[in-house]
């Protein structure tokens, strides 16, 4: 089982491709305990969710939610990130690899680089810009985009004017830190890692090789990237919607589905997975940005596959107005005078139409990278042969080479919470086979004891910086200083150049010791980048990291009142004097911390329960696997094989032995959890069979159930049958014999009121039973009746072959369903065919219903136990639907699996080692700290009005064994709502106190001296 | 350099200026056409449509013919019998049971040796040779064509490899780049002109001809050149008609693509039979002063 004796195996992970994948698997990992070399061949990491604009189903800012993820990884002690970097070679064994790293000449010194920008302002050389997908223009050094990490820029050689002509160094002149590095060379550096994830991410289709459709030639056609480009307030039209041809507002603006993709003559067979929800999302997006816009969106089979995406897709017919067309468009034209388009395209009945648009958007498919072929030799992987990374169903992140994991879409086409997900699964196996040696690569930082502020009168110092000219151009710095400097309790005021750079770290510790400073002001750039940097500055100067604030007088000030000198002074001015009168008011605050029982328990007995606890207890913990049936398997019991052909049986017997014989799991069956108390890394579970265990982490996979059809006769005729029965019938009973008809019916129970939801699997379930049929007898008959035929991804590859087996195909809309009329041991199927414009008339020997899945009838009961929430379907809500699809808003509680959402085998694996790597997360810590920014609880003030706990996201007010509220600092993340909402003031938030924020509004709203110069 | 050479019926009848043109330019190019021996009919008018063994052998006798000749490559400069035969050696290629039952019946048989290749691949392959830049003698400056390819030339009834991209080729607008021309881009450079029906159906034909006229003037050509003798004597014999019944004032000569290239060579336009054309060719070439 196990082979945890070797004690060779090396405490850390390389991650090729730093997108949002590896960023996930990245962070699961160090905060794991293991060191990661992250290798990135861009300039910055992020990857391609940088560069959309919003993302589906919530409309979520795509930067906004990735941009903190970003800095958290470039932050990281145990993270190093190679940017600009390739992995040339890769030798050695599982646990023990040796990595070679190009890194890629940067000719601008990271060390020295406070990212500033000063030297592109002075670089003349313009690029059309690879992020902004030719739209705009970047200079010849460059960031990728503003929030870059690292945010050092880069010289791009092959455009620098210097590097190709001999002179310029414009940059050099203007870099006041000295930073640019003409003879940089690049370097190749060694590194020794015990495991490695591969997430290069994936390359766009290009469309220019359907030439009929005009991108590159016509300019009112713009491919999806661009078009996020467009959406984009950063973006080259700052989010306004404009024809690149004149500027003009389009009003007609047509989405052309499947360009790329499902088609294997001029492009790719496979689907690729996002398209048809995010054209849905950019419809949607475009019409809230300009209201006269009139989405149409032309499409071969709506693709809404995932949680919420039919309802998505529904609000953008109903409450958005989006036409969605079925038909493939057969070419573009361009009206020469008006730069209109003219799209071509036939009806269902066959009628050709042309019809005008103001504008067309391209919804371009997935493709590994160009190199992807190189890539799998470097790494000495199989690809499968579309050059994607070979993985299988039941292992669905590992490669063909033990100890190389794979994720995101060079595994197949997919999403990005799918991607985040695979993320933390890599992560998971990566420590499943490191779990002996957690905690031997990484560094903590050695810190001075915290030197006693308390009663001491506060001594302020202000640091004000220039920013380069960020600042310095727009507001007077040394007259900020000149205002500040007098006031109370102000001891020290200066300016900086770069308040960040390494030296005036050094220069801010050293002052903190000359001026026995208690209280710092930096009055600079965005908490949300630099107060963490300045806080462990002052950290390491001996004072606690909440004696500090920071006065943001770039993005607030400098930057929004650009050429207006003075007003703007006047503003940072106000802003610093409000930091230091809350400054005055700051105290130290102590990190709690508590600690943690390395126990897992996971609930639910079925494929995700127990590969989750198999995960787990490989990582080395104990784990709990609680299942309510008497035998563990749960709903896969009744799965034979899978589409790609794994025999499921074998599969879950060999499971099932791994999990009873594994030292590590107790496995509870036939019994049901009564009560869990405690939080994060101290829960206590009490059985109902009386037994009780300790545990700090909880994984759900309480699964789901199959719909048993009230609808077309089932049960009440012989030969109406579910898929699984036919599954069952095909593995183990007669073949099919000639001459048969089997009609199959889709969404039996799925996608109508009031199951608004697509079950995922049942396009998978029929059309995996319709070859079965057809290999075992080509000469029976094969009918599935569809809405949408759902083979998304890789999957595609099935409903060609069975079309290619004779499986024949009719679609039917929901309001014209099939007609059953059953005649002794016969039906009499008739369905409307939208392509005959005729009722068809199927003679079937068997009616077989393609039922969907619900969540387990459980699932209430386990929400209520949890306090975890459930969506309008009654499936588990995840803490975030992109970036936290295995967690929950309550610490240490994960999800998988069904009770999550309908979902293949391959992605309830990948989702159960998923939250398997999240647990272990939390799990590998001794003692969890808490953030010193917790809501205070006052019980003297507190009327017990039950307010604060009717609007805590993270339940931690409860009622106390005094029959009081109490509050459960652990569980707090410091949001504020308590103190917002409580009608006695009982709660305050640290540092965020009301006599804080009353001393800052005070401050603001004094009535302003007159200024010496007027 | 020697290559085999099929002209077609029409290069031998209809469009008999089209094969005096190819091989003078290519004379001059240093390009010697060795025209394949007793060559019959492809089929591509009527065979093609009502036999489909016959669509395959009669193009195979003369691939027999040109693999027996021992050249590499033959040359066909009509799009149709360029697509036909192109469509008939692939064919044979993937269809071993068909190429063995035809080739017993032909005394040169069908090896698969021959490379087909259409006037434009020739002509590109010449582009950026010396012989080329040397014997450049006139910059086509003024001359605005519309590039047309028509449906035959990229669009082919089988899986062949396309030397160029399928709906948007670009091979003609780089030969005429090349020799001074500016090209317009346009929307109908793969459509059809309706060459088959316009003796039959002729209101279908005179529309979509129409549609090209228009496209092509609204772009700012003054000319149209091509590289298939149906499109461009559809286009030449149609045009009055077409510009009647849709109101279109100018008229636009329709050029083969030998013919810009052999005046961009200094050949004179009496040699290259300029005055063949039913809309006068010449009145444009005197007007942007070619002549």
């Amino acid at each position: 089982m196990s082979t945890k004796t070797d004690n060779n195996k090396i405490g850390s992970v390389l991650i090729v491709g730093g997108g949002i994948g590896g960023m996930q698997a990245a962070l699961d990992l160090a905060d794991g305990g293991y060191k990661v070399h992250m290798v990135q061949r861009d300039s910055s990491i992020g990857g391609i969710m940088v560069m959309l604009d919003k993302t589906f189903p919530t409309g979520d800012c795509s930067m906004c939610m990735i941009s903190p993820k970003m800095v958290e990884v470039g932050r990281h002690l145990n993270v190093d990130i190679h940017s600009l970097s390739d992995v040339v070679s890769v030798s050695g064994k599982p646990g023990d690899f040796t990595v070679k790293i190009k890194h890629h000449p940067r000719y601008v010194d990271p060390n020295k680089c406070t990212g500033c920008g000063d030297c592109e302002a002075k670089c003349p050389k313009k690029v059309p810009s690879e992020f902004e997908q030719q739209l705009g223009i970047r200079k010849a050094i460059y960031s990728l985009f503003p929030q870059a990490v690292p945010n050092t820029r880069a010289i791009d050689a092959a455009n620098c004017i210097y590097l190709t002509k001999g002179k310029c160094k414009n940059c050099e002149k203007a870099c006041k830190a000295n930073a640019i590095n003409f003879e940089d060379k690049g370097s190749e550096v060694e590194v020794k890692v015990g495991a490695v994830i591969l997430c290069p991410g994936l390359d766009r289709y290009d469309a220019k090789v359907r030439g009929e459709l005009g991108l590159g030639r016509w300019k009112n056609v713009l491919s999806s990237i661009q078009f996020e480009r467009v959406l984009s307030a950063s973006g080259p039209f700052k989010g306004e919607i404009k024809r690149p041809s004149d500027g003009r507002h389009p009003h007609k603006v047509a989405w052309i589905q499947c360009v790329g993709s499902r088609d294997s003559h001029n492009a790719n067979p496979w689907c690729s997975s996002v398209c048809c929800m995010y054209a849905t999302k950019q419809a949607i997006i475009a019409k809230e940005h300009d209201s006269h816009i009139e989405p149409t969106v032309f499409f071969m089979e709506m693709r809404a596959y995932g949680k919420d995406f039919d309802k998505y897709v529904e609000r953008a017919k109903n409450d958005y107005s989006v036409r969605y067309q079925r038909a493939m468009i057969s070419a573009i034209r361009e009206d020469a005078a008006t730069g209109d388009l003219i799209l071509r395209y036939a009806l269902e009945d066959g009628s050709l139409v042309d019809e005008i648009f103001d504008m067309a958007v391209l919804s371009i498919g997935l493709e590994p990278h160009k190199d992807a072929p190189e890539f799998a030799k470097i790494f000495g992987i199989d690809p499968n042969q579309y050059n994607f990374a070979k993985t299988s169903t039941l292992k669905p992140v590992q490669t063909s080479r033990e100890g190389i994991y794979v994720m995101g879409a060079y595994q197949a086409p997919k999403d990005i919470p799918e991607t985040v997900m695979q993320g933390s699964a890599a992560a998971g196996e990566a420590m499943s086979l490191l779990g002996d040696v957690r905690w031997t690569e990484t560094v903590t930082r050695q810190l001075p004891a915290e030197v006693d502020v308390q009663g001491q009168e506060p001594r302020i110092g202000v640091f004000v910086c220039h920013c380069g000219i960020n600042i310095a151009s727009t507001v007077d710095v040394e007259k900020v200083v000149e205002a500040v400097k007098d006031l109370p309790n102000v001891v020290y005021a200066t300016n900086t150049l770069y308040a960040c750079s390494q030296d005036s770290q050094e220069m801010l510790k050293q002052l903190i010791k000359e001026h026995n400073l208690n209280r710092i002001v930096v009055a600079s750039c965005t908490p949300r980048t630099h107060e963490p940097l300045f806080q462990e500055t002052i950290r390491e100067a001996g004072l606690n990291k909440y004696l500090f604030d920071l006065a943001d007088i770039r993005e607030q000030c400098s930057w929004c009142h650009m050429g207006n000198r003075e007003p703007a002074t006047k503003k940072a001015i106000k802003i610093a004097k409000m930091a230091i009168a809350k400054a005055r008011l700051l105290e130290p605050l102590k990190s709690e911390t508590v600690n943690v029982k390395p126990v897992g328990m996971v609930l639910g007995g079925g494929i995700a329960g127990m590969t989750a606890a198999l995960s787990l207890a490989e990582q080395g913990y104990k784990v709990h696997l609680v299942e309510r049936e008497a035998e563990l398997g749960g709903l896969a019991k009744n799965l034979y094989k899978t589409l790609e052909g794994d025999n499921v049986q074998e599969f879950i017997k060999s499971k099932i032995s791994a999990v009873i014989s594994h030292p590590n799991i107790v496995v509870h069956t036939g019994v049901e959890v009564k009560k869990t108390d405690g939080f994060v890394g101290n829960f206590v579970t009490s059985l109902s069979d009386g037994s009780s265990f300790e545990h700090g982490a909880i994984i759900l996979a309480t699964g789901g159930v199959e719909y048993v059809p009230t609808e077309y006769f089932y049960q009440e005729q012989e030969n109406v049958i579910t898929q699984r029965e036919l599954e069952k019938t095909l593995a183990t009973g007669d073949a099919p014999k000639s001459g048969e008809t089997y009609a199959m019916i889709q969404c039996v129970g799925s996608r109508e009121d009031p199951y608004q939801y697509c079950s995922r699997v049942c396009c998978q379930d029929a059309i995996k039973n319709a070859i079965a049929i057809k290999e075992k007898n080509p000469k029976a008959q094969v009918i599935i009746l569809y809405r949408d035929i759902r083979t998304y991804g890789l999957r595609e590859d099935f409903y060609k072959k069975a079309r290619d087996l004779g499986v024949l195909f009719i679609r039917y809309e929901v309001d014209k369903k099939p007609v059953i009329e059953p005649t002794d041991n016969k039906f009499t199927v008739k369905v409307w065919d939208y392509l005959l414009n005729k009722e068809m008339v199927i003679n079937a020997n068997y009616l077989v219903l393609s039922t969907g899945l619900r969540p387990h009838p459980t699932t209430e009961k386990v929400s209520g136990m949890y306090k975890v929430t459930r969506n309008q379907d009654g499936y588990f809500l995840e803490a975030h639907v992109k970036l936290r699809p295995v967690d929950f808003p309550s610490e240490g509680i994960f999800v998988a699996g069904l009770a999550h959402a309908p979902k293949n085998l391959d992605e309830t694996i990948g989702q159960a080692l998923a939250a398997a790597g999240r647990a272990g997360v939390v799990l590998s810590h001794k003692q969890l700290s808490v953030s010193g920014i917790i809501a205070k609880h006052r019980k003297e003030n507190c009327m017990s009005c039950l307010t604060c706990m009717r609007v805590c996201p993270f339940d931690s007010p409860f009622i106390d064994e005094d029959g009081r509220v109490s509050h459960n600092e652990i569980k707090c993340h410091g949001c504020g709502i308590c103190a917002a909402v409580c009608p006695a003031k009982a709660f305050q938030v640290n540092n965020f106190r009301d006599d804080q924020i009353l001393a800052m509004i005070d401050q603001a709203t004094e009535c302003e001296p007159v200024m010496a110069d007027k | 350099m020697k290559i085999a050479y099929y002209p077609g019926c029409s290069l031998h009848a209809s469009s008999a200026f089209y094969d005096v043109q190819t091989r003078l330019v290519l004379k001059h190019l240093g390009v010697e056409l060795q025209e394949i021996e007793d060559w019959n009919c492809c089929g591509a008018t009527s065979a093609c449509k009502t036999d489909s063994f016959l669509s395959i052998a009669l193009p195979a006798r003369n691939i027999g013919i040109a693999d027996a000749s021992g050249l590499d490559e033959m040359l066909i400069p009509c799009s149709s019998c360029y697509s036909r035969t192109l469509v008939s050696q692939k064919v044979l290629a993937d269809n071993a049971d068909l190429r063995n039952s035809i080739n017993a019946e032909l005394t040169k048989k069908v090896s698969g040796r021959v490379r087909i290749l259409s006037i434009l691949e020739v002509l590109l392959q010449k582009l950026n040779s010396n012989e080329f830049s040397e014997k450049l003698k006139n910059k086509l400056e003024g001359f605005k064509p519309a590039c047309y390819y028509g449906c035959l030339l990229t669009r082919f009834p089988y899986d062949v490899a396309v030397p160029d991209n399928v709906e948007n080729p670009h091979g003609m607008e780089i030969i005429c780049e090349k020799i001074g021309a500016k090209p317009v881009d346009w929307n109908y450079k793969t459509d059809c002109c309706g060459a088959s029906a316009s003796v039959n159906d002729t209101d279908v034909a005179l529309r979509l001809m129409s549609n090209i006229m228009k496209d092509a003037l609204a772009r700012g050509a003054n000319c149209f050149v091509t590289t298939c003798p149906m499109c461009q004597l559809n286009l030449d014999a149609y045009q009055d008609m077409v510009r009647e019944k849709y109101g279109i004032q100018q008229r636009l000569p329709v050029y083969f693509i030998t013919e810009l290239v052999g005046l961009a060579l200094g050949i004179s336009d009496r040699d290259l039979q300029i005055d063949r054309h039913l809309i006068d060719a010449s009145g444009l070439l005197k007007e942007i002063k070619q002549v």
